[in-house]
C-alpha cells in the first residue's frame, strides 16, 4: 500500500535534490502560466538577485548542518559586518578593497569565536551562537551608534546593486561561492570529513578525524559567508544598518533544510541548498508578483516550509519500508 | 530537592556548582547590579522584575516541557500574537464577553499548539522546522484577523488587570505566571506525564519499548506549549493595552535563553523548572538592572548574549569535571 502511494505521488527512490528539481519545474510552470509578466528575463534576473544574499548564508550553513552544527547568529553577524563595512568606508575613510576585506575577516572572525566556544568550551551550537547573535547585534547597534551609517562612495554600490548585462552582481557571488561550497564539501578530504563527523561521531574519531578543527573551520566559513552577504546588503542599501538581517538565519535554515540537508547531520548537499532557497526564492517572487497581500506572502512560506519537510521526510519513510531513520528531536 | 541538599550539606562542592550553576551566575548578576546602582535591590524593584517576567515566565515553563522531551517550540511569540489579536478582535468589534473571549483566545493558543504536536508526532517532521514553519503561518493569520492594523483595548477592564492589574503590592501577571509554574513543576516533577516527558526526551526507541507512546506524549506538550503561550498573549495584550500582529515577535528567543540560562538542554532528557524561573529572572534582572544603571540597550544585549554562553560553559565545564 505504501509503495503504491510512493509511486502513484512518484515520490519513491529518487534522491532529495531530484525531488526538489522536479517540485521547482513544476512550480515554474505554475507561475508562468498564471503571471504574463514571471517567465520574463527581468523577473528572473529578480529573483536571482533577491535569494542570493540568503543562499550565501545557507552555502556556509550547509557544511554548518551537515557536520552536526547550528548557526543561528548569521543575521545578525551580516548586520554587524555591514555597520562595520559602512564605518571603514565613511568614518574612517578606507579604501573599498581594504574594507570589503577588514569586514569578511571580521565575519570570520566571530566565526572563529563560535567553534571555540562550541568545540573548545563544549557549549551547545544552538546555545553559543544564539548568545553570539545577541552580542553581534549589540554590537551592531554601538558602532552604528543607534543609527544607520550611510555610504557616500557611489563605487561601493556596485557590488550588491551592479549588473553585468542582466545578470546582478550578488547572483554572480553567490555562484562563485556556491561553487567553492561544493569544491570544498565534496573534492576535500576535510569536506568529506564533515559528513563523517555529523553522521557518525564515534566512526569519526575512530577514523582519527579531527573534529574539534573541522567544526571551528565550518563556522569560519560560515561565518566569513554571513560577512560577505552583510557587506553586499550594506551596498545594496547605501547604508550600513543595526537594524537588518533579524529573523534571517530562520530563512537560511529554512533553505538548506528544504534542500534535503539533515537537521541532524551527516546528510545533505550544496545543490539541495541551492535549489532550496531557488525554490523560496521563486515563489516568494511570485507571491510579490501576484500582488498577494503581505500576511498571505507569510503563511504560504511557512506552509510550504512544512509541506514540502513533511513529505520529504515521509519520502525516508516509503524508501526504508517504513522503519523511521530520523529521530524527531 | 531533598537529596541534593542533603549532598551539598556534605560539601560536595561540584555537585552543588552543576545543579545550582545558574544560581551562582544569578547571584553573581544581582550582586553587580546592586553595586552599580543601590536602588536595584529594592522589593519594589523584585516586583518590577517579577511583571516585566512574569509573560516571559510563563511562555517559557512551556518551551521547559518541550525542551525535556527533546524538542523546540519557535512559535510561541506567533501565537501569543495571534491569541491576543482573535481576542482583541471579539472584544472590540465582535462585542463578546470578556470571559468567552479569554476562553476562546486559550483554546485557539492550545488548538495552534495542538497542530505543531500532530505535525511533530504523528509526521515525523523535525520540531525545529515544523515549529519555524507555524512561526510564519500563525504571524500571517494574526496579520489576517486584524488587517494589520492595531486594535486599541485599554478600555476593556479585565484584560488589563490580566496584564498591568495589582493585588495591593504585587502584580497580578506576577500571581499568574507562579501559577502556571507551580502547574509545570508538578506536571514534570509529580505526574506521570512528566516521567514519560523526561523518558522520550531522554530515549526515545526506549520509550517506546517500555510502552510509551511518544506520539500521543509529543502532542500533549505541544498543546500545553501552546495553552501557555495563549495565556502569554492574554497578557501581553493586557500589559499594552492593544492588539497587533508584530506583538511577540522575537520572544521565542528570549524564552529559549531563558530556559538556557536555567540549565536546561536541547537533548532533553532532564528538565529543570526552577532552573528556567531563575534564568527569566537572570534576563530580567540584567535588563532591568542595566536600566537603572544607565547602560544603554545595546549593552544589554551584548551582556545578555556573554551572561548566557558564560552559564552554559559553566554548566558544561562542571560536567566534565565531574565525569572525569
Amino acid at each position: 500500500m505504501k509503495n503504491l502511494t510512493a509511486r502513484v505521488l512518484g515520490i519513491g527512490g529518487q534522491n532529495s535534490e531530484l525531488f526538489l528539481l522536479r517540485l521547482l519545474v513544476l512550480v515554474i510552470i505554475v507561475f508562468s502560466l498564471s503571471s504574463p509578466y514571471f517567465f520574463s528575463i527581468k523577473n528572473l534576473s529578480n529573483v536571482l538577485l533577491h535569494m542570493s544574499f540568503n543562499s550565501i548564508m545557507a552555502y556556509g550553513m550547509t557544511l554548518i548542518i551537515i557536520s552536526g552544527g547550528i548557526d543561528l547568529s548569521v543575521g545578525a553577524v551580516a548586520s554587524l559586518v555591514g555597520v562595520f563595512c559602512a564605518a571603514c568606508l565613511d568614518s574612517y575613510g578606507l579604501s573599498i578593497p581594504v574594507s570589503v576585506f577588514l569586514s569578511v575577516v571580521l565575519g570570520a572572525t566571530i566565526g572563529l569565536v563560535n567553534g571555540t566556544v562550541i568545540s573548545g568550551m563544549h557549549v551547545e551550537p544552538f546555545v553559543a551562537t544564539l548568545g553570539m547573535m545577541s552580542i553581534c547585534r549589540g554590537m551592531s547597534f554601538l558602532v552604528a551608534r543607534g543609527y544607520g551609517i550611510s555610504i557616500t562612495d557611489e563605487r561601493f554600490w556596485f557590488l550588491g546593486g551592479g549588473y553585468f548585462g542582466v545578470v546582478p552582481v550578488p547572483a554572480v557571488v553567490a555562484i562563485v561561492f556556491a561553487v567553492i561550497s561544493y569544491i570544498l564539501l565534496n573534492q576535500t578530504r576535510p569536506g568529506r570529513n564533515l559528513f563523517v563527523i555529523g553522521g557518525n561521531r564515534i566512526a569519526a574519531l575512530t577514523a582519527g578525524v579531527s573534529i574539534a578543527k573541522s567544526q571551528v573551520w565550518t563556522y569560519v566559513y560560515g561565518g566569513a559567508l554571513a560577512g560577505v552577504a552583510g557587506v553586499l546588503w550594506a551596498s545594496r542599501m547605501a547604508t550600513g544598518s543595526p537594524t537588518i538581517g533579524i529573523g534571517w538565519e530562520l530563512e537560511v535554515i529554512a533553505a538548506v533544510i528544504l534542500g534535503g540537508t539533515s537537521l541532524f547531520g551527516g546528510r545533505g548537499s550544496i545543490l539541495g541548498t541551492f535549489l532550496g532557497a531557488l525554490f523560496i526564492g521563486t515563489v516568494t517572487d511570485w507571491l510579490l508578483l501576484m500582488d498577494f497581500q503581505y500576511y498571505v506572502q507569510v503563511m504560504v512560506r511557512g506552509f510550504l516550509l512544512i509541506l514540502v519537510v513533511g513529505v520529504s521526510v515521509q519520502r525516508i519513510k516509503i524508501r526504508s519500508n517504513g522503519k523511521p531513520t530520523t529521530k524527531s528531536a | 530537592m531533598k537529596n541534593d541538599l542533603g549532598k551539598a550539606v556534605g560539601f560536595d562542592i561540584l555537585r552543588v556548582l552543576k545543579t545550582y550553576s545558574f544560581l551562582f551566575v544569578f547571584l553573581t548578576v544581582i550582586l553587580v547590579l546592586t553595586v552599580l546602582s543601590p536602588n536595584f535591590f529594592a522589593l519594589q524593584n523584585f516586583f518590577n522584575i517579577l511583571n516585566t517576567m512574569s509573560v516571559t515566565l510563563v511562555v517559557a515553563m512551556g518551551l521547559t516541557l518541550v525542551m525535556t522531551s527533546g524538542g523546540i517550540d519557535l512559535s510561541v511569540g506567533s501565537n501569543m500574537s495571534l491569541t491576543i489579536c482573535i481576542v482583541g478582535t471579539l472584544l472590540r468589534y465582535g462585542g463578546v464577553p470578556w470571559p468567552i473571549a479569554f476562553l476562546v483566545g486559550i483554546l485557539i493558543g492550545a488548538s495552534a499548539g495542538a497542530v505543531n504536536g500532530v505535525l511533530i508526532g504523528m509526521f515525523n517532521i523535525p520540531p525545529l522546522i515544523t515549529t519555524l514553519g507555524m512561526l510564519s503561518l500563525l504571524r500571517g493569520l494574526a496579520s489576517f484577523v486584524t488587517k494589520g492594523t492595531t486594535i486599541t483595548l485599554t478600555d476593556f477592564r479585565p484584560l488589563m488587570f490580566l496584564g498591568s492589574g495589582y493585588l495591593g503590592v504585587i502584580p497580578f501577571s506576577g500571581v499568574i505566571a507562579l501559577i502556571i509554574v507551580a502547574i509545570s513543576f508538578v506536571i514534570l516533577a509529580k505526574m506521570e506525564l512528566g516521567y514519560y516527558i523526561r523518558a522520550i526526551g531522554g530515549n526515545e526507541s526506549a520509550a517506546k519499548l517500555l510502552g510509551i507512546n511518544p506520539r500521543r506524549i509529543k502532542m500533549y506538550i505541544y498543546t500545553i506549549s501552546g495553552l501557555f503561550a495563549g495565556i502569554g498573549g492574554l497578557m501581553v495584550g493586557g500589559r499594552l493595552g492593544s492588539a497587533n500582529p508584530l506583538i511577540g515577535d522575537g520572544m521565542e528567543l528570549s524564552v529559549i535563553a531563558a530556559a538556557f540560562l536555567g540549565g536546561n538542554r536541547l537533548v532533553g532528557g532532564e528538565g529543570k523548572i526552577l532552573g528556567t524561573v531563575i534564568g527569566a529572572l537572570i534576563i530580567g534582572s540584567l535588563y532591568s538592572g542595566l536600566i537603572i544603571a544607565g547602560v544603554q540597550f545595546f549593552y544589554q544585549l551584548v551582556i545578555t548574549g556573554l551572561a548566557l554562553i558564560f552559564a552554559v560553559a559553566l554548566n558544561e565545564f562542571v560536567a566534565r569535571i565531574e565525569r572525569s
